[in-house]
């Protein structure tokens, strides 16, 4: 399945890039966001992001479909 | 949408009209200053991921509408570079009487900074910069 990944803030940095379409066989978040953080080198544990599919706020037990757009929330700092 | 974004000076007047049932609006206005924990800011970008920040923080503010009994709220945050002094957000409620207003404008800050995802990047005077992590109080 086709799922787009969107980076933000320090995961942006990290891994250079806005945003990347990647293929995947498994659906699991967990599993994608753990493949990531050890390819590009992320930080932050899982359990200091929040995840989100499709612009909402989502669990870490969903599993992803083909055409989901992911993104990794790191802690956030507004206000 | 009752949450925006916005890389221009946030206005001081709230976004709405004001209903003739109001009797109260009490305002938040949230800058920048030149200290973070203890080092000096020179330069400060927000950046945010704006479809999920517009949905979650009109969220946090039509919650604050019923939670509270409001007649109306809105609060409007900044994007892009910003300097010592600007406005980086404001929270505006509309309420018949001040104590729900006081209150739901406190609590609409506080989730704001808890759960919209905005980020800010900070340039400190010896050159290092940082990702400012967490939604302490200030």
């Amino acid at each position: 399945m086709k799922v787009t990944v969107l980076y933000f803030a320090m995961l942006r940095e990290a891994s250079g890039k806005d945003l990347e379409t990647l293929n995947l066989d498994d659906p699991s978040l967990t599993a994608l966001y753990e493949n990531l953080a050890q390819r590009y080198g992320f930080k932050l544990p899982a359990d200091a992001i929040r995840p989100a599919i499709n612009d909402r706020f989502g669990q870490w037990q969903t599993s992803l479909q083909d055409g989901d757009t992911v993104a990794f929330i790191p802690p956030v700092a507004g206000g | 949408m009752r949450f925006a974004l916005t890389n221009q000076t946030i206005q001081l007047e709230p976004p709405f009209a004001i209903a003739p049932s109001v009797g109260g609006i009490v305002s938040f206005e949230g800058r920048v200053r030149n200290l973070n924990e203890g080092q000096s800011v020179v330069r400060l970008a927000y950046s945010a991921y704006e479809a999920l920040a517009v949905s979650e923080g009109s969220r946090i503010v039509d919650e604050a509408i019923a939670r509270f009994g409001l007649v109306e709220a809105a609060s409007i945050h900044r994007i892009g570079d910003l300097a010592i002094g600007d406005v980086a957000v404001r929270v505006w409620v509309a309420a018949a009487h001040r104590g729900e207003a006081f209150a739901a404008c406190q609590w609409i800050i506080d989730e704001v900074k808890a759960s919209v995802p905005i980020w800010k990047h900070e340039t400190y005077t010896d050159g290092q910069k940082e990702w400012v992590v967490g939604s302490g109080p200030g």
